[in-house]
């Protein structure tokens, strides 16, 4: 996926579509014909986009495990060590008592995993993007789809037909995505 | 939903599981938005209420911190006594918010798409509603931080043994993590806000949703993170309240010392969380019309998890009874008939017929698709869960090992009205909510409409 | 749809002859080595008799469960998971009859107790102990018999209006008094929605009861009040891993459009969270008998957990039954693999066995020697047989697949055999 560039220099077009159908049709077409630089865009997320734009599946399960094992190791070090650092025996229970710790761990693992996964979404997503661009239309949290795709200028005017064929009904050049 | 099909019909048209019907993706749009207007005078009546009870509760508890502990009713034994009842009864109202959105969404009960934002906000306020209450039992209640594990220059560490802090740890997690699955969950949706807003109200729902605007890439890492969210949310939740029934359960209390306090402690959680989901939700849908999403069936669906919740409290009343026999465990036999015909007798059968009796009437389906029965039960049950906390405290507090120890407790106005001034925070938040934030989610209820497409004329 | 309906009662697993011929060996080797057992070693033999007992009628009743549980939350996503659940339900009857020699056992196992504890009187009486045994288990065999007549009513009916089979006294009964297809759709659709309800309120109760009185009360003093919770959310997950063992193998003999990923799939999820659910179970009766450090709880538990010989048993219960299925189900693919699935049932069963072992024997059993021998596996295998027996009966007799799904012709079962790749998860509908 393309990086956006923050100066409005003409990189790409968005479509709008008021159908999904639509949508799907330009996706096939535009891909048809080379151009693979595309990002829908949606009110709701659809499997049928996801199948369409054929992307390989979300790294954010290795954010929550990595955060998961991390939880699980602090949980251990900061209880075991702590305890060794000052020992009072209470209740009589030992020193290092594995069975309270283990709640411990169990917390701090659901929350490091917790955060991680929250991180994980907003780095993948490239989260918080401070200009949402000229080009996004509002409509794209109501009901309608738009379609962004990468082109140069000479290929501007090809894409535009496209689009419309498929059924666009608004189509703006983008400076970014 | 119905309960199996009749073998001879087609599958359910896919569009309509979440039972919203005769809506399209701008419907739902404008009809959450519509939720966000100016209030009325019954919203502004509502918030002085609130804010007048609540600042009835900020003064006591300025007495209290002023004057000392005395000013509130707790006295040897019961050192627990309404404050914990309180936080106890918020951690478990909680826990059913969680369970709609949390554990529904992985068993893919379309259903609670047009509840679940609500029921979440409704856990966070909870959350935060308990968390003020080891604060305010505390003598000293300007060193609640000495809970958290931070190097000090006394060298000191938290007691990672006690249950009190796996207390702290719990909730604290549960708290975050129920903070930041409720914001993944609207960053969407308050992009679909700041789309139609303008001005200062613009900027501040921009600068919330972060940029969001809907790409494949967004959606696809957020679908991700919701999904993982949600399975570990779901652990999380049974976690909290069994590590909070473990406050009891670990000490050697007669009628605490009790291997099943934890999943009943769960289920009962449960149980008044769905009691307070159906109370704030009845008001809502009638009084900004929104019955085409918060439907009947929605209502009945939460009457019927409330019958299973019930008949497991119910449950755990009757192993608790026949285990304080079979177990010849002499202290604990007595304090189970001083439960019974003791001092506290009116809130222990309270207990029993509001919580494991009353819902059972729900088996009636008149009963449970009526929303004035539907208000009166989860009233009936809330009140029924708050006694039973007290019950177990009180009565465990009250009649221990041996007969020096026993005292009574009497609660005095400072216990009261905090305990009320608790219920006014609470819903002063959740006011604050239902003002500035969707009480619907929009996206999720897209999601189960049928998109727009051409071959159907579009729209339905 | 007629087509539909017939190809749901010609599509059935092809059972050899020899199959039922080896069960009923095993069966009858079984019976053989029981009674040779209660010669020489009465005790050893009865306390594999009530392990087994508890074992099999444990999978059989939680298979029958989940079907409760399916109709009572308007499951869409498995029928033909649902039917093979009900179909556990055949070897119920059979478990009901197994209850009664346990009488003879009573005294052995009770004796002692009364005499260490007599405060607890008449209530363990083994007389008493067998009536109301008996009758919860009679009354849970009768629900759950009731439960699967209705829902295998309508699909008789029809298949007697279009005699398409001989006649036979099975389906004779169930259709008994039939009175047209709408009216009894409608009559056996309420029918489900009661007995159901009527499966999941008296599973509880009789399984906690079973518990406490088969297996806690054999111990004179220990008590745990989540020990009943404890037994009937274990008795479930041992019959959700039972189904899955069974839908595996009705994938293998009719093809993944039968039993498709999607729905090994989702079983895979409902054993990963019942097997967290069981664990739960475990840790709260040990965190809270832990901390209480009370020598009458620990006692139980020390005995288990840290002595010789039976720590080796409840590792092994932990490991097959706990640890190793969480481990494996967190990937999404190994839930979609049938031989993932039925390896992990393989080890959540052997491991609940060993649980059922391990909860019984040190309570009774006070020689030097382990009981783990010849007795112990005949026992079981006779057991065994009895359980395949009664379930091929049922798959002989009645359709896996119930109406309400659309049964894949033969040219739709080559292009989804074709098709089927793990990477297209999709929400089957």
């Amino acid at each position: 996926m393309a990086e956006s560039k923050v100066a409005s220099s003409f990189n790409g077009v968005v479509g709008s579509f008021r159908y999904l159908d639509s949508l799907l049709a330009a996706i096939e077409q535009l891909r048809q014909a080379g151009y693979r630089e595309l990002q829908a865009l949606s009110p709701v997320p659809h499997h049928a986009i996801e199948e369409a734009i054929e992307k390989p599946p979300s790294p954010v399960r290795y954010f929550t495990l990595a955060g998961c094992l991390l939880g699980a190791v602090t949980g251990l070090t900061l209880t075991i060590a702590t305890s060794l650092y000052y020992p009072l025996i209470t209740g009589g229970k030992p020193i290092v008592s594995i069975p309270p710790f283990l709640v411990i761990v169990f917390e701090l693992t659901i929350l490091l995993g917790g955060l991680l996964t929250l991180g994980g979404m907003l780095f993948n997503a490239r989260l918080p993007k401070v200009n949402i661009g000229p080009a996004y239309n509002p409509r794209f949290s109501e009901d309608q789809f738009g379609l962004w795709v990468r082109c140069e200028q000479k290929d501007h005017e090809t894409v535009v037909t496209m689009l419309r064929n498929a059924g666009a009904e608004e189509i703006v050049p983008a400076g970014q995505g | 939903m119905s309960s199996g099909h009749v073998e001879t019909q087609q599958p359910v048209h896919p569009a309509h599981p979440s039972m919203v019907t005769g809506r399209t993706f701008a419907d739902v749009n404008r009809d959450v938005v519509r939720t966000l207007q100016f209030p009325g005078n019954l919203y502004f009546g509502w918030m002085s209420f609130v804010a007048l009870t609540l600042a009835g509760g900020i003064f006591a508890w300025f007495m209290q911190i002023y004057y000392g502990m005395g000013m509130s009713g707790k006295r040897n034994p019961q050192m627990w006594a309404m404050y914990i009842t309180t936080f106890v009864f918020w951690i478990g109202i909680g826990h059913a918010g969680t369970l709609i959105s949390a554990i529904l969404y992985l068993f893919r009960a379309k259903w609670r798409t047009s509840i679940y934002r609500s029921a979440e906000a409704m856990t966070i306020f909870a959350v935060m509603t308990a968390g003020l209450f080891p604060m305010i039992h505390l003598g000293r209640m300007w060193l609640p931080y000495w809970l958290i594990p931070y190097p000090n220059q006394r060298y000191l560490w938290p007691a990672f043994r006690s249950p009190l802090l796996w207390d702290v740890f719990a909730i604290s997690t549960y708290f975050t993590i129920s903070a930041v699955f409720f914001y993944v969950g609207l960053v969407p949706d308050i992009a679909a806000l700041r789309d139609c807003a303008t001005g200062l109200k613009r900027r501040i729902y921009a600068a919330l949703a972060l940029g969001w605007q809907g790409t494949d890439r967004q959606w696809r890492h957020y679908k991700a993170a919701y999904v993982f969210l949600a399975a570990l949310a779901t652990p999380l939740v049974i976690s909290v309240h069994s590590v909070v029934s473990w406050d009891f359960a670990q000490s050697v209390v007669a009628g605490w010392h009790s291997t099943i306090f934890a999943p009943y402690f769960v289920a009962g959680a449960i149980h008044s969380g769905l009691a307070m989901v159906i109370t704030l939700l009845i008001p809502l849908r009638r009084i900004y019309r929104l019955d085409a999403y918060i439907t009947q069936q929605h209502l009945e669906n939460l009457a019927k998890l409330i019958i299973l919740t019930g008949l497991i409290v119910g449950y755990a009343y009757a192993v608790e009874t026949y285990i304080a026999w079979y177990s010849n465990n002499v202290p604990e036999w007595q304090r189970f008939t001083y439960q019974v015909t003791g001092e506290y007798a009116i809130p222990f059968w309270i207990m029993i017929l509001f919580n494991s009796l009353v819902p059972l009437l729900f088996f009636v389906k008149r009963i449970r698709t009526s929303t004035p029965w539907l208000l009166a039960i989860a009233i009936l049950i809330n009140i029924g869960m708050w006694m039973e906390r007290f019950v177990i405290i009180v009565t465990g507090l009250a009649h221990e090992y041996d007969p020096y120890s026993w005292g009574p407790y009497y609660p005095r106005w400072v216990d009261i009205s905090i305990t009320l001034g608790s219920f006014a925070w609470f819903f002063l938040w959740f006011l604050l909510f239902i003002r500035f934030l969707p009480v619907i989610s929009i996206v999720e209820v897209k999601e189960e409409l049928p998109p727009p497409m051409r071959r159907q004329n579009g729209g339905e | 749809m007629e087509q539909e309906r017939e190809r749901s009662w010609t599509l059935r697993p092809r059972v050899s002859r020899k199959v039922p011929l080896i069960f009923w060996g095993l069966l009858g080797l079984g019976t053989v080595i029981f009674l040779v057992g209660l010669r020489m070693d009465p005790l050893r033999s009865w306390q594999a008799y009530l392990i087994n007992f508890l074992f099999w009628g444990g999978i059989a009743q939680g298979g029958v469960v989940f079907g409760a549980m399916y109709h009572v939350v308007g499951g869409k996503w498995g029928p033909p998971v649902r039917r093979c659940a009900e179909g556990m339900a055949a070897f119920l009857p059979l478990n009901f009859v197994l209850f009664f020699p346990l009488y003879y056992a009573l005294n052995m196992f009770y004796g002692s107790v009364r005499e260490i504890n007599p405060v607890r009187g008449a209530w363990f009486d083994p007389r008493f102990i067998f009536v109301r045994g008996g009758l919860g288990l009679g009354l849970m065999t009768v629900l759950s018999l009731f439960f699967v007549y209705y829902s295998l009513r309508p699909e008789v009916g029809w298949l007697q209006e279009q005699k398409l089979r001989p006649r036979h006294w099975l389906y004779e009964w169930i259709t008994d008094g039939w009175q047209g297809q709408e009216l009894e759709a409608q009559r056996c659709q309420r029918g489900l929605d009661v007995l159901s309800a009527g499966v999941l309120v008296v599973y509880p109760i009789t399984y906690t009861f079973m518990a406490f009185d088969l297996i806690m009360s054999l111990d004179p003093f220990w008590y745990s009040s989540l020990f009943g919770g404890y037994f009937f959310i274990s008795t479930f997950y041992l019959g959700l891993a039972g189904l899955a063992l069974v839908c595996v193998l009705i994938r293998w003999q009719l093809g993944p459009s039968v039993v498709t990923s999607t729905q090994l799939s989702d079983l895979g999820r409902l054993l990963l969270g019942f097997n967290l659910t069981y664990f739960a179970m475990i840790w709260s009766q040990y965190i809270v008998i832990w901390y209480g450090n009370l020598p009458e709880e620990t006692q139980f538990i020390i005995l288990r957990l840290w002595e010789m010989p039976w720590a080796v048993f409840s590792w092994s219960v932990f490991i097959l039954s706990t640890f190793v299925p969480f481990l494996i189900f967190l990937s999404q693919k190994a839930k979609r693999e049938p031989k993932i699935v039925f390896a992990v049932s393989i080890s959540v069963g052997l491991g609940l066995w060993l649980e059922r072992y391990v909860l019984i024997v040190p309570s009774v059993w006070h020689s030097e020697v382990i009981p783990l021998g010849w007795i112990e596996i005949g026992v079981t295998a006779g057991f065994l047989g009895a359980a395949v027996l009664s379930y091929l009966f049922f798959l002989k007799n009645f359709p896996v697949l119930p109406f309400v799904s659309p049964i894949p012709s033969s040219a739709d079962l080559d292009k989804q055999h074709a098709e089927e790749s793990p990477a297209k998860v999709r929400l089957a509908r």
